[in-house]
């Protein structure tokens, strides 16, 4: 049985990064992969580059937690099309519904991966037309973790990207973040 | 011819003569009679003037100690300070495309983490649509 629960896990894993594979060729899609190596040098940065305050403290804690982020996104395709294969290709007993935003025209879901009490994935999927978006992170946090990265907006650098509700208006990431 | 001599002395001495005179002093003085002192001094000249110079360098050899060695490791420590700067450079630029990687991404879930929360908002806001009801009563159950 054991054994069973360990090939279904990597068989959805497996799932997962086949999705990721499936596009990594298609010029219509950016990929960016945050490797844990990549998230330790940011917690480096911020170290030694942000202050000693409770703000900064929170997020280099949590930037330790984040094992790793893929995201894979393009402004090119139908989203919808795309937000209904990949919902396809995850198997729904493994991850819980967190919010689900559905409009007319837009389809956006949060679902976790817990383990242990522990939130083990993020992912993140949503479809539109033209625009989709796949982010899957990867960690060891808590809601409240999640939570803090909801609420806070003044984190040193986001600023530049912060759109939230209570951020400031900032302009639109890079191309490949939307 | 002595009186030539003396013409051409007197103009020595007077500062006067040219060079083809004082030449032509000088042979005379060589096969003329007498005028020792002049003679001495004339002749003297020429001999000192045809005398080759005696001067000689030093020969002794002083050996200047070699610093080439200060010189390379001069060079080494410049450049294995640059490449260590260099380095540290790179691993902050490094570092600081990591963390502004990491920020897009994390903005990318807050902006649309808040679009659930817009619409909780919409939807807290809704409960104020009974309030009139509430004020003022129904008045269809009247």
């Amino acid at each position: 049985m054991l054994f069973a629960f360990i090939i279904k896990a990597q068989a959805q894993d497996d799932a997962i990064q086949r999705f990721f594979s499936k596009y990594m060729d298609d010029d219509r899609f950016s990929r960016v992969y945050i490797s844990p190596k990549m998230m330790q040098m940011a917690g480096g940065f911020l170290k030694s580059n942000a202050g000693t305050d409770k703000d900064s403290q929170d997020l280099g804690v949590l930037i330790q937690k984040v094992k790793g982020i893929r995201i894979l996104s393009s402004d090119e395709v139908n989203g919808l099309t795309f937000y209904k294969e990949a919902m396809g290709t995850l198997s729904k007993n493994k991850y819980e519904d967190l919010m689900i935003v559905e409009d007319k025209g837009s389809s956006l879901k949060f679902m976790v991966r817990e383990e242990g009490g522990l939130v083990k994935e993020l992912m993140m999927i949503s479809g539109e037309e033209g625009d989709f978006t796949l982010l899957s992170m990867l960690g060891s946090f808590t809601y409240e973790d999640l939570n803090l990265l909801a609420e806070k907006t003044d984190i040193p650098g986001m600023e530049m990207y912060g759109k939230g509700s209570k951020g400031p208006k900032g302009e639109k990431g890079p191309k490949g973040i939307k | 011819m002595n009186q030539r001599i003396d013409e051409l002395l007197e103009k020595y001495w007077e500062a006067e003569s040219s060079l083809a005179e004082e030449q032509e002093l000088k042979t005379l003085l060589l096969s003329a009679e007498g005028y020792a002192d002049e003679k001495a001094l004339f002749l003297g000249l020429s001999d000192f003037s045809n005398e080759e110079p005696s001067l000689q360098m030093p020969t002794k050899i002083i050996p200047i100690k070699s610093r080439n060695w200060m010189n390379w490791a001069a060079s080494a420590a410049i450049l294995i300070g640059s490449v260590w700067g260099w380095r540290v450079y790179e691993q902050k630029q490094a570092e600081q495309e990591a963390y502004m990687e990491v920020m897009q991404a994390f903005a990318l879930i807050q902006t649309n983490l808040s679009k659930g929360q817009e619409q909780m908002t919409i939807m807290n806001d809704m409960k104020y649509l009974n309030t009139t009801n509430q004020l003022f009563g129904n008045p269809t159950n009247k």
